[in-house]
């Protein structure tokens, strides 16, 4: 069996089976006499078990006389809405709609509330607005081009509800007609003709079926603490219950026990290899480019594939707004311009651009002269930079082509003659002696995206794009005369993709997704490596690879909503993979129950995931495979890795200013790769090669597992926001071959994580707290030491490791602050922030050490940062 | 309503609370004494003295004397039917030598098993002896005049300028069998050992006085014959100054991949131990086949 069921599910399995509703009775009686028209109606929904959803004005005062035995909902709705112009229509299972009879009409006509759901400030279009008729209890959610539509609806008028996180939710009427509305939500309570604010009165995800799925709103991630100051998105992500990044301040994201080369991190939809910045200190997403990020943790849907562990989902700005937009920002490490605006009616652009300067600052660079004659450079530089670009033309109020550019690169030059490093009066008597060092990387994208509303239920979007990511590797040392290391390293991925994907609003019950996609992927590496000990003992190691492969996949799933409380999202993905012939059939599916309407909901989940490819490296060589990112693709001989998901969650919101959520969760993965050594570390200047089997010796397939439990509660009341989350997170992993009780923690293994945030704005002074307590990381400690000799070296001192990760660093325990001023000035708008990190000055263990020498072993820790105070300033104009 | 949320988020708390309970940690402390086997048994020697020992908690000295002998064991050698008892050697404790009247020379590609009880632990391992190996030919590069390097320790700003002799050794042996089978999977580990130790750890990078290789992957000069060639620095006060004359020991080993993995995992006892073969306990038994030569280097 696949799994077993422990006895931590229990309890969410009985809380789950007692939310199931009763079985409904179908034998209808009705004996009415001059009855009222709401009271016959009531009795109607009693027997029958069935909703009915009308307005009392077209009720009141109407008196009917009635007699019906038999089963027919149908046929009884009939008896008694006979003689009273009304007429029932049946919008889906068990909930029907009274409307005004027409007897001119041949059939009655049903239409569509249809439309887009925008941003108010900027215009641009929300992805993932929940658009809900609070009378039907249904609804749906807009889709990449913020397009909805609740189809076949019978005449009438509708109370409609949107929301969206980080707006205030808006209500208005609407009849179903052939026209889109545009509707805009405002992150502040502003009326508008025909539209009314609300107090909350639903859940803050209302539609949302996908249990782990967090919406995470833009405009909401500037105001958080960041590291440096730098607005970037993997720092804020890491407030989310279940997401880590590793050590302090590291950029990737470890999900629920995932590792960093299992998530799958889009751009506009486009794979992005490696999206870090600064040795993955900086992510290569910048929060001010973005109009939103989806983030799924755990189970996701159809239509996302090709990792096991979870899908960033980031959107860039349209430049939708109606005027032009400058802003401009400084921060310790980089500086940054953003505009977006209209260039003409039908064309919008959104252009950023962002590049650190401390090179500008500390860069060295000057001449070294040796004592025989020999010119080198001393050179130190270092910057990165991201150029963002986006346009946008409606060809039509419903169509509308796109056109993404991406680039970033961050570029490393050092050049040490060790002549500089010298005391001035004692020269090197040769020249050339020196240590060089050049590491460059960088993603590109490209995509073009065309999209159009085909009919008003059908909704087409269609892309091809490229994605390129490479990193160049060189190093030189030469300590003598007579031995060098001379090393050329290159990795690259690159792929050309299209994808289609098309919305199909079938009825108020269904929503159907479907696409297609195709990409090729080439993968080529290369090494050029000379180690040149001595005259006559010169090792060189040149290797150059290229594999490609071909990845086809299609999905198709259902957003059905069978009954009034009831929400289901099937889905199945199919793909295959040209490297080793792999095919493979991936099923999804999700479930939501509203428990209370507008009070609780539960959740499920589950889907099955496919990884045609692994990010491995060389675990031997100091001199290369050192920043980059090494892709290879499934094949004969490692086959891809496979996933199973397993969530449930439930939401409650027992006081409209306190939402609660909870998620429980259990995944399993097959054939990923572990380093075969847990202990080996790069400790050599040559290593066995970069070619792809040699590679994967030193590693071997396995399983993981992961499973625990998020606690989130999230208090909203005046200018006050604040939320707190406990995390519970196990991950384990063990070598194929072995058995489940060989299974030892994973890197990151944070069985216990408490998060909070306090955050307050009056509109000029804004403040936010965040805290951090969790458990430390795993590490192996050592129980005992032991000697133990060797026929060519003799006795030794060791320590006795029994298991790896048997034991766990301290808790660490970090507090973070951003305190942030608007003003005006000169006719612009200011924003200063002063970001410290760090707060309380904690002196966090972040690794330790034992040397078995000592007379009593000891263990000596590496602390972390201590207290990081950063100025930010930023310009709107 | 509001009572039924409450209820069922008293629900959801509960579940917290299992699964809380569920969650447990790793660690494992060892409190018990683990036995320590060290043998190595030559090729076309008798057989050997084997040690055995055990560990010491981490806040107590770890002397290599009867504090941390074992000195009651049971040790058994078995080899192609033939069962030889260990019994301690009195004169250093922890030793133990053969109980035989036998003491014939163990012929390569024996396969054998050592097997150690104490105080209820037992702890075993197997390992074959592999053919015999010998050191053929040793050729000595010396370069006329010492060449100038920067010394460091580690990558500290730290710097010096001096100067070192790189010496460059080649050895040469034959690999006179045929590589299949079990005997495919032989692996060699060469080391140098020139009296003192190198000053700087980033030269030292540049060195190469011992490299442990699987024997059939090195290149065949015909015939089965190797080579294999490593430098060493010999430091000296000045770019005029000669090279001492000095003694350098030449060692060559063949091995299985146990000792490899045990050879290669014995440079970073902070990081990690050496990889065991030993069941029940930790340690290395194995088989190899030793050729040392102690050579004079003399300025050219």
């Amino acid at each position: 069996m696949f799994f077993t069921v422990s006895k931590c599910w229990w309890p969410i399995i009985c809380l789950l089976l007692a939310a199931v509703p009763p079985a409904y009775g179908q034998s209808l009686q009705l004996d009415l006499v001059d009855e009222a028209l709401a009271g016959a109606l009531e009795q109607v929904q009693q027997q029958a078990g069935i909703n009915l959803v009308y307005a009392e004005r077209l009720v009141d005062g109407r008196f009917v006389t009635c007699s019906y035995r038999g089963a027919s909902v149908t046929d009884a709705l009939k008896c008694v809405l006979d003689g009273t112009g009304l007429q029932a229509e049946q919008v889906r299972r068990r909930q029907f709609v009274l409307v005004l009879a027409d007897p001119m009409a041949d059939a009655y006509p049903r239409g569509s509330i249809a439309g887009y759901i925008r941003d108010d400030e900027t215009g641009e279009v929300l992805q993932g607005a929940h658009v809900f008729l609070p009378e039907l209890r249904m609804g749906t959610v807009t889709n990449s081009a913020g397009y909805f539509a609740i189809s076949r609806l019978p005449a009438g008028q509708y109370r409609v509800r949107v929301s969206y996180l980080g707006f205030e939710p808006a209500e208005l009427d609407l009849r179903p007609d052939a026209s889109e509305v545009d509707i805009y939500l405002s992150a502040t309570a502003i009326e508008g003709e025909g539209i009314t604010i609300e107090q909350r009165r639903g859940l803050p995800n209302e539609l949302t079926t996908v249990p782990g799925l967090v919406p995470v709103p833009a405009r909401q991630l500037a105001a958080l603490p960041t590291f440096l100051g730098e607005k970037d998105l993997f720092q804020a992500l890491q407030w989310v219950p279940g997401v880590q990044t590793p050590g302090e301040i590291g950029g990737e994201l470890i999900v629920r026990g995932g590792e960093s080369d299992q998530n799958l991190y889009l751009l506009d939809g486009v794979p992005v290899y490696h999206p870090w910045h600064t040795f993955s200190l900086f992510s290569t997403f910048q929060t001010e480019t973005l109009k939103e990020v989806r983030l799924y943790k755990g189970a996701f849907p159809a239509e996302f594939g090709g990792r096991l562990s979870a899908v960033m989902d980031a959107h860039v700005k349209d430049g939708s707004r109606p005027d032009i937009k400058v802003m401009g920002g400084l921060s310790l490490v980089s500086a940054r311009l953003m505009a977006e605006g209209p260039l003409t009616d039908r064309l919008s652009f959104m252009a950023a651009a962002r590049r650190s300067y401390l090179d500008l600052i500390f860069g060295r660079r000057r001449p070294i002269r040796s004592t025989d004659g020999t010119a080198d450079t001393l050179r130190i530089g270092y910057y990165f930079y991201d150029l963002n670009t986006k346009l946008t033309y409606r060809l039509s109020r419903n169509e509308r082509i796109s056109f993404t550019v991406y680039s970033g690169s961050d570029d490393l030059d050092v050049r040490i003659p060790f002549q500089s490093l010298l005391d001035p009066e004692e020269q090197i008597k040769s020249g050339g002696l020196a240590l060089a060092t050049a590491h460059e990387w960088g993603n590109e994208i490209y995509n073009v995206r065309y999209q159009n509303l085909l009919r008003e239920r059908l909704f087409l979007t269609a892309s091809i794009y490229r994605t390129h990511y490479r990193a160049t590797e060189s190093a030189f040392v030469q300590p003598t005369t007579s031995a060098s290391v001379d090393s050329d390293y290159g990795v690259r991925i690159r792929d050309h993709g299209a994808r289609v994907d098309i919305d199909y609003f079938h009825s108020l019950a269904h929503q159907i997704r479907g696409g297609f996609h195709v990409v090729e992927h080439d993968f080529s590496s290369m090494l050029d490596a000379v180690v040149r000990l001595s005259a006559g003992a010169v090792d060189s190691l040149r290797q150059s690879g290229r594999l490609s492969a071909i990845e086809v996949s299609g999905y198709i799933q259902d957003t059905w909503q069978p009954a009034r409380r009831w929400r289901l999202q099937p889905g199945v993905r199919m793909s295959y993979f040209t490297q080793g012939g792999y095919f493979n059939v991936t099923p999804r599916f999700f479930v939501r129950y509203d428990a209370i309407p507008d009070r609780m909901a539960f959740k499920a989940g589950s889907s099955m995931q496919v990884q045609y490819m692994h990010r491995i490296r060389d675990r031997y060589s100091f001199v290369y495979d050192l920043s980059s990112s090494r892709w290879i693709p499934a094949g004969r001989n490692v086959l891809p890795g496979s996933g199973l998901n397993l969530s449930l969650g439930a939401e409650a919101m027992p006081f409209d200013y306190l939402n609660l959520s909870a998620d429980v969760y259990w995944r399993r993965f097959r054939n990923v790769l572990f380093p075969e050594d847990e202990y080996r570390f790069k400790d050599g200047l040559e290593g066995p090669g970069i070619e792809v089997g040699t590679l994967l010796a030193q590693y071997t397939p396995g399983y993981g597992t992961a499973y625990g439990a998020e606690i989130t509660a999230d208090y909203g009341w005046g200018d006050w926001s604040t939320w707190l989350t406990y995390a519970l997170g196990r991950s384990f992993q063990r070598p194929a071959g072995t058995d489940p009780g060989d299974a030892y923690p994973t890197r990151f293994d944070i069985p216990h994580s408490f998060q909070g945030a306090l955050a307050w704005s009056n509109g000029r002074w804004t403040a936010a707290v965040t805290a951090e307590l969790r458990s430390g990381y795993p590490f192996t400690v050592p129980t005992a030491r032991y000697g133990i000799g060797d026929p060519l070296d003799g006795d030794g001192l060791y320590l006795h490791r029994p298991s790896v990760h048997n034991g766990r660093l301290p808790a660490y325990m970090r507090v973070d602050l951003a305190l942030g001023y608007h003003f005006s000035l000169m006719g612009l708008s200011w924003q200063t922030q002063l970001q410290v990190f760090n707060l309380t000055n904690r002196r966090n263990v972040i690794a330790r050490q034992y040397d078995p020498d000592l007379n009593i072993v000891r263990p000596t820790d590496r602390v972390g940062l201590p207290i990081v105070p950063v100025l930010e300033i930023g310009i709107e104009w | 309503m509001r009572q039924r949320v409450i209820t069922h988020i008293a629900g959801l708390c509960l579940a917290a609370v299992f699964v809380w309970t569920a969650g447990c940690d790793a660690v494992e402390p060892v409190e018990r004494d683990l036995l320590v086997v060290e043998a190595f048994v030559e090729t076309g020697r008798p057989l050997p003295a084997l040690t055995v020992r055990r560990t010491r908690p981490l806040n107590a000295r770890y002397p290599f004397d009867e504090t941390t002998a074992v000195r009651d064991a049971e040790v058994v050698y078995r080899a192609d039917g033939q069962t030889v008892p260990f019994l301690p050697d009195p004169s250093r404790a922890g030793r133990y030598l053969p109980v035989t009247n036998d003491p014939a020379p163990v012929p390569d590609r024996t396969s054998f098993s050592v097997e150690v009880n104490w105080h209820g632990e037992r702890a075993t391992a197997r390992s074959l002896v592999p053919p015999a190996i010998s050191i053929d030919r040793i050729e000595v590069d010396v370069p006329p005049h010492p060449i100038p390097a920067v010394f460091a320790d580690s990558l500290s700003l730290n710097l010096r300028e001096g100067f070192l002799y790189p010496v460059e050794v080649t050895i040469w042996w034959d690999t006179d069998f045929a590589e299949t089978g079990a005997d495919s999977a032989y692996w060699v580990r060469t080391r140098l050992t020139p009296p003192g130790t190198f000053p700087s750890a980033v030269v030292g990078f540049f060195l190469r006085t011992e490299q442990i290789l699987r024997e059939n992957q090195m290149e065949d000069l015909g015939n089965g014959r190797r080579r294999w060639v490593g430098v060493y620095g010999v430091p000296v006060e000045s770019d005029t100054s000669r090279m001492p004359v000095h003694e350098l020991e030449v060692a060559l080993l063949r091995g299985t991949q146990d000792y490899a993995r045990y050879a290669a995992s014995r440079n970073a006892p902070e990081h990690r131990e050496p990889v065991s073969n030993v069941q029940g306990g930790i340690g290395i038994v194995a088989g190899v086949s030793i050729d040392r030569r102690r050579i004079e280097i003399r300025p050219e």
